[in-house]
């Protein structure tokens, strides 16, 4: 019994913490910007697509084709910004929302035509053995989507906490016309901001491609717990997200091993409902109050 | 001389008018309704390339009743609202006498009281769900197998040949999973084995870690999985993953074996069981020269595509509903229902044949994945 | 001008009655009918979001929960179509009294994923709870709307003609609600909360009793028109709390133009007939409508029927000034 419990808490752990790295550049969107991104998974999915066009078909280093995935999706992120977000910045959050939802309808069909329905993996540069150690078994793959969750995430909150851009990014999504006032170019931080996040997704889409499969609808389900991730982080709470993902996870792995694997994936939802009842500033209270 | 060269002008051209007014008939319309899009599309888009194969076949050797067929294909996404508004549109706006799909269980359901007031048949090629054939509709007719009959089929050699004392199940959340849950279940209790977890997840799922672990502590010694391609493999490579491959395991409903070790990698498949229905290299007795022509034309025309039994199903969909118009004499959906009742075809899926409740029986077969490769275990019928 | 208008309307209600005696396709009529049943969800969506400014995304649990309720007492106690439809009602209702009273004090982005998360779990049980809802197999065989009248007996409704009949005569009450309502003090409330609710609260509107109203009205629509939907399609599955619907009642309500009285209404039937004739571009039908989607909002952010409403004007309003 302790050894199965054991063995889910840090099962949980580990998928946590995909979630979190999932989130992380919805946290940025959603979480700072307050866009409600439904083309998060999009990007998640590009990046994933991407990366296994470049090291199937160009034959590049695993490394080297993630990278070249992020870049080449921040590049669509900040089209889209520019041509799709920007003009309709003035108007009120429904706009966002239906222009996000038409981006994704987009760019999914398009993925589904251009690559086909069939799923794809990335072959990596590593086995995929199971490696024991002790009671938990892990993989290679999984160590890596871990650590780079966790580097991803401090780097990140590094860079809005301490750094000089990531000041302007606060001060920007926090009042946008005092920041203008002092001399920030808001317009260029909302560009910039919007493509570090679809970034941030892509990463997260082209590492979890390889260990999940890579198909055009895999977004669907990443944007679901990329959304509860950032809510039970707290919004635009970086660190935050790194406990909601873990939380998330475990409170599933629990949840499906001793109640029912069914209703899994109402703990999340349910989790969201009590967190904004009871303390919507986030698990750690840090994230903003709306 | 002049009167001979005249009347062969005359005669020529007679003949010449009369082949092409055959051919300028109007083509026979066929309405198929597949989810071109959504998580399913890979299925769908199979059936549909299968039930292409077929009409142009049937086209090059002089259609049927000297006209042409011609496929009106509509995107169901296997949701049960599109799949009524594109019933609705073949029915009433092309007037097709006959309809195949609507590939998902739901879809399918949703479509049978529209073909119904239509008074138009439906050949069923994908969904399992028992309610589309029990209780019977006069105009349904199923070529593909439901879960009770596989279960029937499995049940000598579950237990006893291959050992599945102690199963667990991992089925999708929806009624396909759950039909084989429920029928494959009562299969593995009646001869005496016993089913300790049933894992339900939902169809996009990723993370089965979960349950996984849970199957691991509870001494199964094999796990039955149910879903769609790309989630059968996460689960097999998860099993893997998590040093679980020595746990007897099958995948149910016909998942092309190439797919899983393309998708879950040769060493995480090594071993698994599939339950197939129409394989390519498990042909039934004298069944062998047809699949092959069937397998190298599909490769021929789609070349990155493994050959799988919806693309076979389609395929067949399409040839019973020809010889059902053939055989009525006419392209008429109250004709084509008759002619249907009467089918018999060698088909590739099986020796079609429609039972009291509309239902055939297609070819069923158990292979192992060994080195990468599906090798034939046992036909099961 | 009130005779005027009067005309256009009475005109208006006449052209509907006679439409499905014009329209020879059937599938047309189908279409008009989906439209319709749409349309009834989309106003029900317009209410808390076009006119308090709440986004929710959780509309489509009022619509399965009609749906599944309707479905469920035809299927299982014979009930007549009268008291299926009148149940939807008082079910959707009581559901959005219950999460209205638990999501409506949180805001804008809260508010939005909260409504959401309700939508979800909702489907969770209507696919795990198989021995009540039916699970992933649904519930096939949905009756027509029939019942027992005292002094006509039974009736029933089959076909098509009857049915649309049978959907205007629910919505258009709906829509006169819709209208007298935001034409009374409570539908300034709304507004005045939408545009700015400090502002509104310190006046005295109180914006979680306002906000209720307009989910929980949203709500009772919601559940007629799954009521409808359920004994017309004759088939209920989970499917109809999925977001794939959520997105269907979004981008009619935005591209009809949110606030609007007749916004829903133009925009369930354009989002209704435009992707059925996109059917002709195939595969590429899917692209193509995001893509248009997307260009649809870019020039016409506020949707449509205000588009519509404001060239209007400027083409009224030239005479005047040449002169």
């Amino acid at each position: 019994m302790l050894a199965e419990i054991l063995q889910q808490v840090i099962n949980g752990l580990i998928i946590g913490s995909t979630y979190a790295l999932a989130a992380v550049g919805l946290t940025m969107i959603f979480g700072m910007m307050h866009i409600v991104n439904f083309t998060h998974g999009e990007f998640y999915m590009l990046g994933g697509f991407f990366a296994y066009q470049l090291a199937a078909f160009l034959h590049l280093n695993y490394y080297l084709s993630v990278a070249s995935a992020v870049m080449a999706v921040m590049a669509v992120g900040f089209v889209c910004e520019r041509v799709l977000l920007a003009p309709l910045r003035g108007k009120s959050i429904d706009t966002t929302v239906l222009v996000t939802i038409g981006l994704s309808i987009f760019l999914q069909n398009l993925a589904l035509l251009w690559w086909g329905p069939t799923p794809k993996s990335i072959p990596l540069p590593f086995s995929n053995m199971p490696l024991r150690w002790g009671p938990v078994v892990l993989t290679w793959s999984r160590v890596l989507a871990v650590t780079v969750t966790f580097a991803l995430i401090v780097l990140v909150h590094v860079l809005i906490r301490k750094s000089l851009l990531g000041k302007a990014m606060r001060a920007t999504f926090q009042e946008k016309d005092s920041a203008r006032l002092a001399g920030v170019d808001v317009e260029r931080i909302y560009a910039l901001t919007f493509t570090m996040g679809s970034g941030l997704a892509a990463a997260a889409g082209a590492l979890l491609g390889s260990i999940f499969l890579i198909y055009p609808a895999m977004g669907n389900m990443a944007i679901l717990k990329a959304f509860i991730v950032v809510i039970l982080g707290g919004m635009g709470n970086f660190l935050g997200a790194i406990f909601g993902g873990l939380i998330l996870g475990v409170t599933e792995g629990l949840g499906a091993g001793f109640v029912s694997s069914g209703y899994k994936d109402a703990i999340g939802f349910v989790l969201v409902i009590l967190i904004l009842m009871f303390k919507p500033s986030g698990l750690l209270g840090k994230g903003r109050r709306l | 001389m002049k009167g001979m060269i005249r009347i062969t002008a005359i005669v020529f051209s007679v003949v010449l008018l009369a082949c092409f007014s055959a051919g300028a008939q109007e083509a026979i319309k066929i309405g198929v309704i597949e989810p071109l899009t959504g998580p399913a599309a890979y299925d769908g888009q199979s059936v549909v390339e299968g039930a292409k194969m077929a009409e142009e076949e049937i086209n090059s050797k002089g259609g049927v009743l000297g006209r042409p067929i011609r496929l009106v294909v509509e995107d169901g996404k296997a949701d049960p609202a599109e799949s009524v508004n594109a019933a609705e549109k073949l029915l009433t706006r092309d007037r097709v006498p006959v309809i195949m799909g609507a590939w998902a269980s739901s879809a399918t359901l949703a479509i049978m009281p529209v073909m119904k007031k239509n008074t138009t048949p439906l050949v069923v090629e994908t969904a399992t769900s028992l309610k589309v054939t029990d209780p019977p509709g006069e105009w349904v007719y199923r070529i593909c197998s439901n879960s009770a009959i596989d279960a029937m089929l499995m049940e000598k050699y579950l237990v006893p040949v291959l050992g599945f004392k102690k199963v667990a199940f991992m089925a999708a959340n929806n009624d396909f999973g759950r039909a084989v849950v429920t029928f494959w279940g009562e299969a593995v209790k009646k001869k005496g084995g016993t089913v300790v977890l049933n894992e339900y997840h939902a169809p996009g799922e990723i993370n089965f870690a979960p349950s996984l672990t849970k199957i691991a502590t509870s001494g199964a010694d094999s796990i039955i999985i149910t879903s769609d391609i790309q989630t059968a493999s996460n689960i097999i490579k998860q099993t893997y993953e998590m040093g679980l491959a020595k746990i007897k395991r099958m995948v149910t409903n016909g998942i092309p074996s190439e797919a899983i070790v393309k998708l879950a990698g040769a060493e995480a498949s090594e071993g698994v069981l599939v339950h197939n229905y129409w394989v390519p290299f498990a042909s039934h007795k004298g069944q062998e020269a047809k699949n092959k022509q069937f397998v190298d034309k599909y490769m021929a025309k789609f070349p990155n595509k493994p050959v799988d039994k919806y693309a076979a199903f389609g395929y067949d969909g399409i040839r019973v509903i020809a010889q059902a118009i053939d055989t009525a004499r006419a392209a008429e959906p109250g004709k084509i229902k008759e002619a249907l009742k009467k089918t018999k075809m060698d088909g590739l899926t099986g020796n079609i044949q429609f039972n009291d409740k509309n239902q055939a029986l297609p070819y069923s077969s158990v292979s192992r994945i060994e080195k990468g490769k599906p090798k034939l275990v046992v036909h099961l019928n | 001008m009130k005779q005027a208008r009067m005309l256009a309307i009475a005109a208006a209600v006449l052209g509907l009655g006679l439409l499905p005696l014009a329209l020879t396709s059937k599938y047309l009529l189908h279409l008009v009918i989906m439209a319709a049943i749409f349309a009834i969800l989309t106003m029900g969506l317009n209410l808390i979001y076009g006119y308090v400014g709440q986004l929710s995304l959780g509309h489509t649990a009022f619509f399965g929960i009609g749906a599944y309720t309707s479905a469920l007492l035809a299927l299982r106690l014979q009930m007549g179509f009268g008291w299926t439809l009148l149940s939807a009602a008082i079910a959707a209702g009581a559901a959005g009294i219950f999460i209205g009273h638990i999501t409506l004090r949180l805001r804008e982005a809260y508010f939005v994923i909260v409504t959401l998360s309700f939508s979800e779990i909702i489907y969770l049980v209507a696919v795990n709870w198989v021995d009540f809802t039916g699970g992933p197999m649904g519930l096939p065989d949905v009756p027509s709307p029939a019942g027992r009248l005292p002094g006509i007996g039974a009736w029933e409704i089959t076909s098509k003609v009857s049915y649309y009949y049978l959907v205007m005569a629910v919505l258009l009450p709906l829509a006169l609600i819709v209208y007298r309502m935001v034409r009374s003090p409570v539908g300034t409330a709304f507004v005045a909360l939408r545009e700015n609710e400090d502002l509104a609260t310190s006046v005295g509107i109180g914006a979680y009793r306002y906000a209720m109203i307009a989910f929980v009205t949203g709500a009772i629509f919601a559940g007629l028109g799954g009521s409808l939907y359920a004994h017309y399609v004759g088939f209920i599955s989970p499917e109809v709390f999925t977001f794939h619907y959520m997105i269907i009642m979004l981008v009619m309500a935005i591209m009809g133009g949110l606030g609007t009285i007749s916004g829903p209404i133009v925009g369930s039937i354009l989002f209704t007939l435009i992707p059925e004739y996109l059917r002709v571009a195939e595969k590429l039908r899917e692209p193509i409508f995001g893509a248009i989607l997307m260009v649809s909002i870019i020039f016409m952010p506020q949707g449509i029927v205000p588009l519509v409403g404001r060239l209007w004007r400027a083409l009224r309003r030239r005479p005047l000034e040449t002169r």
